[in-house]
């Protein structure tokens, strides 16, 4: 395969199992060298998707090809990616060095030409001296990074992790987050990793690709995600979100005036401008876009703002989480994240205050509410 | 590519057909026993229209055969109720202390089991008149009991190892006192292992015929009463008989086949 | 109840636990110890000795396994049977991983009807399966039929009852579910995801089979063989009942003398070298059969 294009396309792939639709026609490109995070919550089907990109299942409708050719259907032994198994299966009967060597006996390379590069990939993950140790004879993280050596001395072009990290404590977990980044950096290797862990999503992605039942809800940067959901799915799924209902009024390019229950808001997001006006969306804010200000606070940096009343403030470590309700809308209280300082708390559970935000923290839904 | 997937369907249909191969040779000359207990054979050809039951009516009028049936079951029971109190214990003790000496130990319970029966039977032939024990049931019954020790042993041992200690624990933790963790918790899970090494071990001594060849003495069981018949050669009384203790074996087996094959349904097994 | 305390801690040292507990280890040792091993050493001590007009002589001597090592028509049986039990074992050992490893790859209710067909005949009476063995040998039996329909026979043979031929083929028959099961559950315990890595890693479906299935198996299939060899190598049922005079091995040897021959000491001695061989064979196949993999 030509250097350069080890291009990922996938093309309307589906998956049923027993007419239940597990995959429902998923489009997803990844690129040469890029790191993408598949995401989403258990059973959503991430670890479909991965096995239908190895080859351990067949899938029943779509097409994956790589680098421009169809690999819907090779045996799993010709694909050149490599998977890590979420368990790591590290085959039981053979050594540390016997399982990174695996890869290339099978593919009949000489005897004097593996053991150096067994050497060089224990070296990569750190574990020169285990050579001759059994699998079971390793800790967790151990075991993880020699499934990594036995997966990247065979050269793929792809990578495949089903949650690696997911047996690892919080600590390892940290550890090992950075250094499969740096080492899909220096490797330019494709890296398709698979998890529900957001914050492991968002700190280690070029892209990320949410899924939700079985179909994709979006894919881009993860500040992309963050701060411009595509959904409300994404914008739940993915940390707090305020969500507003309302209706679209187009008044320049990409800001617009939304009726909301909490009346007019403006709104600036570049998505807008392909909405209908008056088209029904949703907005959603980030709770820690909204900041309590002086009644009279100047207007300039605050596009938007509402007086109400504290319903609740609460205490989770770094920052507090308080509650908003506008006598406009008291069924859609607001949720504001402030840093917690020392000492009192500024505000209490019935004060009256202001809440204020900017045009351009609100994202416009190209959907309603369920 | 496709010539590979191709040399895989012709080594599993090259598989399929050794299998079915074994199973015709398996399965072929225990129906051709059970064809001859109701048909005559004549040059080698069986008569299809001599159907008869006039065999399995012998049988009833056979002297020896009810004792050596009574004497087989009275020999069964004894020896399965032996060996499981004896498994149970030795599982309950091999599980609470491993070390070199269980090691040992269970390598000594093993050996009957193990080793080719003539050296059971002769060496507990040997024991026996040493000591002016006299042959007979009781003596076989011994031999029995050491016989499927082993494997009543074993199934005990698998379970109780399988309940993980953790087990044991959260219901000290609930507030059981060790005999409620006993009496709920331990006995309801190893009930179906003694019940399945029961059944296992009935079925081995049952079937049993060399060990007890050396300890029987001048009485029968039903095996070795079979045994005299087949020395004298083919009749078709004998094919009467093997095919009654042939439906009993297969009777027997299914409902064993029951009892270890929950939770072996879904795909895997696990015996 | 004591059997709980002893799962626990080492428990207080109270008297009526001192007395359980002394039983609990009477039973537990004393009585593999008494009809276990004692038998044994008896039957050890039996082959020093002699018998002399139908009494037995009480005195140490090694002539029992002289006069062995001495005839040759005894040591010709002897190796004649290893040689026996050895086909038996490498026949039912090849034969029993191809059916264990394509009931292995079946699925669902045809996988469990086929297991347990191969339950059934496991714990089947073995001198039924041997005696319903002989009635398809004879020279008008099933198997002389059924060769001559496939034209690999023009006319009946007599080569497959009354001679070693016989009794190689029911010993096969009759212990190959003993061979099949072990070989099937190794088969079953691996687990599909190693299969997946070794694929995965670009290993033909060969190549998997033969690095990590059968490496796997090994264990198992080491244990079928032993059963195999070690059922085989002492068995005289078979042999009584289908080898006629010429199908003569060493397990009628021994019988022999325990019959018609009346020589006590001497078939002692005799079943102490069958002892040995499979002694020795048990433990090589505990060595082979758990390799440093599988012990942690
Ligand atoms: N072999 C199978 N047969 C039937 N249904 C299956 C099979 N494998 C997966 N499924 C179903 O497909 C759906 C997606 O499963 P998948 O394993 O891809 O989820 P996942 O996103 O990886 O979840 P998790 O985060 O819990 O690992 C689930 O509803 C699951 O029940
Ligand atoms: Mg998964």
């Amino acid at each position: 395969m030509a250097q350069g294009d080890g291009r990922l396309q996938i093309e309307r792939l589906s998956k049923n199992y027993g007419g239940v639709q597990v995959l429902d026609a998923v489009e997803l490109t990844v690129d040469d060298g890029e790191f993408l995070t598949i995401l989403g919550p258990s059973g959503s089907g991430k670890t479909t998707i991965l096995r239908l990109i190895g080859g351990f299942t067949e899938p029943s409708g779509g097409r994956i090809t790589f680098g421009g050719s169809d690999v819907t259907h090779m045996p799993i032994y010709r694909r050149p990616f490599n998977t890590v198994f979420q368990d790591y299966a590290l085959f039981p009967h053979m050594t540390v060095a016997q399982n990174v060597a695996y890869g290339l006996v099978v593919r009949g390379v000489p005897k004097a030409e593996i053991t150096p590069r067994v050497g060089e990939a224990l070296a990569v993950v750190s574990l020169e001296g285990f050579m001759d140790r059994y699998p079971t004879q390793l800790s967790g993280g151990q075991r993880q990074r020699v499934a990594l050596a036995r997966a990247l001395i065979c050269q793929p072009r792809l990578i495949l992790l089903d949650e690696p990290l997911a047996a690892l404590d919080a600590e390892l977990r940290r550890q090992m987050r950075a250094f499969l980044k740096s080492l899909q950096r220096q490797l330019r290797i494709t890296f398709v990793f698979v998890t529900h862990d957001q914050e492991e999503a968002i700190s280690m992605s070029d892209r990320i690709c949410v899924i939700n039942q079985g179909k994709i809800e979006q894919i881009g940067a993860p500040k992309e995600i963050y701060y411009r959901p595509a959904t409300p799915f994404v914008a739940t799924f993915f940390g707090d979100n305020n969500l507003l209902p309302g209706h679209l009024h187009h008044d320049r390019r990409d800001t617009a005036n939304v009726d909301t229950p909490f009346g007019k808001i403006v709104v600036r997001d570049p998505r807008v401008v392909d909405l209908p006006a008056n088209a029904a969306i949703t907005i959603a804010v980030r709770p820690e876009a909204l900041h309590i200000v002086a009644a009279s606070g100047d207007a300039a940096t605050h596009d938007n703002r509402f007086a109400g009343q504290v319903l609740s403030v609460e205490f989770v470590g770094a920052t507090s989480q308080i509650r908003v309700a506008a006598p406009a809308a008291p069924d859609h209280p607001l949720l504001l994240k402030v840093p917690s300082l020392a000492g009192e708390s500024a505000v209490r559970p019935g004060d009256q205050v202001t809440v204020a935000w900017r045009a351009q923290d609100c994202a416009v839904l190209p959907a309603t509410l369920v | 590519m496709n010539a590979l997937r191709l040399g895989q369907h012709a080594a599993m249909a090259a598989l399929a057909i050794v299998t079915a191969m074994v199973f015709v040779a398996l399965y072929a000359p225990i129906f051709l026993v059970a064809l001859l207990s109701f048909f005559r054979l004549r040059r080698g050809e069986i008569q299809w229209d001599s159907f008869s039951l006039q065999w399995y009516g012998k049988l009833f009028s056979n002297e020896g055969l009810g004792q050596a049936l009574a004497n087989s079951l009275i020999v069964g029971f004894a020896s399965v109720l032996m060996a499981l109190v004896l498994a149970t214990l030795l599982a309950f003790y091999v599980n609470a202390r491993p070390g070199l000496r269980t090691t040992i130990l269970q390598f000594v319970i093993f050996l009957p089991f193990l080793l080719p029966p003539i050296i059971t039977g002769l060496s507990l032939l040997v024991f026996f008149s040493e000591w002016g024990v006299s042959r007979g049931l009781f003596t076989v019954s011994i031999g029995h009991t050491l016989f499927v020790l082993a494997l009543a042993y074993r199934t005990i041992l698998t379970r109780l190892q399988g309940l993980s200690r953790n087990l044991m624990e959260a219901s000290q933790d609930l507030g059981a006192t060790r005999w409620q963790t006993f009496r709920y918790i331990l006995l309801p899970n190893l009930k179906l292992a003694v019940v399945t090494a029961g059944l296992l071990a009935f079925a081995l001594s049952f079937d049993e015929t060399m060990i007890t060849l050396f300890l029987i003495g001048d009485t029968n069981t039903l095996p070795i009463r079979l045994f005299a018949m087949m020395r004298a050669g083919f009749t078709p009384e004998v094919n009467a008989l093997v095919t009654l203790i042939l439906v009993f074996s297969i009777l027997l087996t299914l409902v064993i086949a029951r009892y270890v094959g929950r939770g072996a349904i879904g795909g895997r097994f696990r015996l | 109840m004591a059997a709980l305390s002893t799962t626990g801690r080492p428990g207080h040292p109270d008297r009526r636990r001192g007395w359980l507990h002394l039983f609990w280890l009477a039973t537990v040792y004393g009585i593999p110890a008494i009809l276990i091993v004692l038998p044994l050493l008896t039957f050890l001590m039996f082959g020093f000795w002699s018998v002399e007009e139908g009494r037995i002589l009480r005195d140490f001597s090694f002539d029992n396994y002289f006069a062995f090592a001495g005839n040759e028509s005894y040591t010709r049986v002897f190796t004649g049977t290893l040689f026996l039990a050895l086909r038996v074992m490498i026949i039912n050992v090849l034969l029993g991983f191809a059916v264990a490893y394509f009931l292995s790859r079946l699925e669902g209710r045809l996988k469990y009807a086929l297991v347990l067909g191969l339950i059934v005949p496991l714990l089947m009476s073995y001198i039924i399966k041997i005696y319903a063995i002989r009635g398809i040998l004879g020279t008008s039996g099933l198997l002389n039929k059924l060769l001559i329909f496939l034209g690999i026979l023009s006319q009946p043979s007599d080569l497959f009852l009354f001679n070693l031929t016989a009794v190689l083929i029911t010993l096969s028959l009759a212990l190959l579910p003993f061979t099949i099961l072990p070989i099937f559950i190794a088969l079953e315990k691996i687990p599909a995801n190693y299969l997946e890595a070794s694929a995965d890693l670009g290993a033909t479906p060969w190549q998997t089979f033969r690095r990590v299935t059968l490496p796997m198996a090994l264990p198992g299939t080491v244990v079928g063989g032993m059963f195999c060899f070690v059922l085989a190598v002492g068995d005289f049922l078979a042999p009584e009942l289908v080898g006629g005079t010429r199908g003569f091995t060493y397990g009628r040897l021994v019988f022999s003398q325990f019959g018609m021959a009346f020589n006590w000491p001497f078939g002692a001695a005799l079943s102490v070298i069958l002892l040995i061989v499979s002694l020795g064979v048990i433990v090589a196949a505990g060595r082979l059969g758990s390799p440093k993999w599988l012990r942690q």
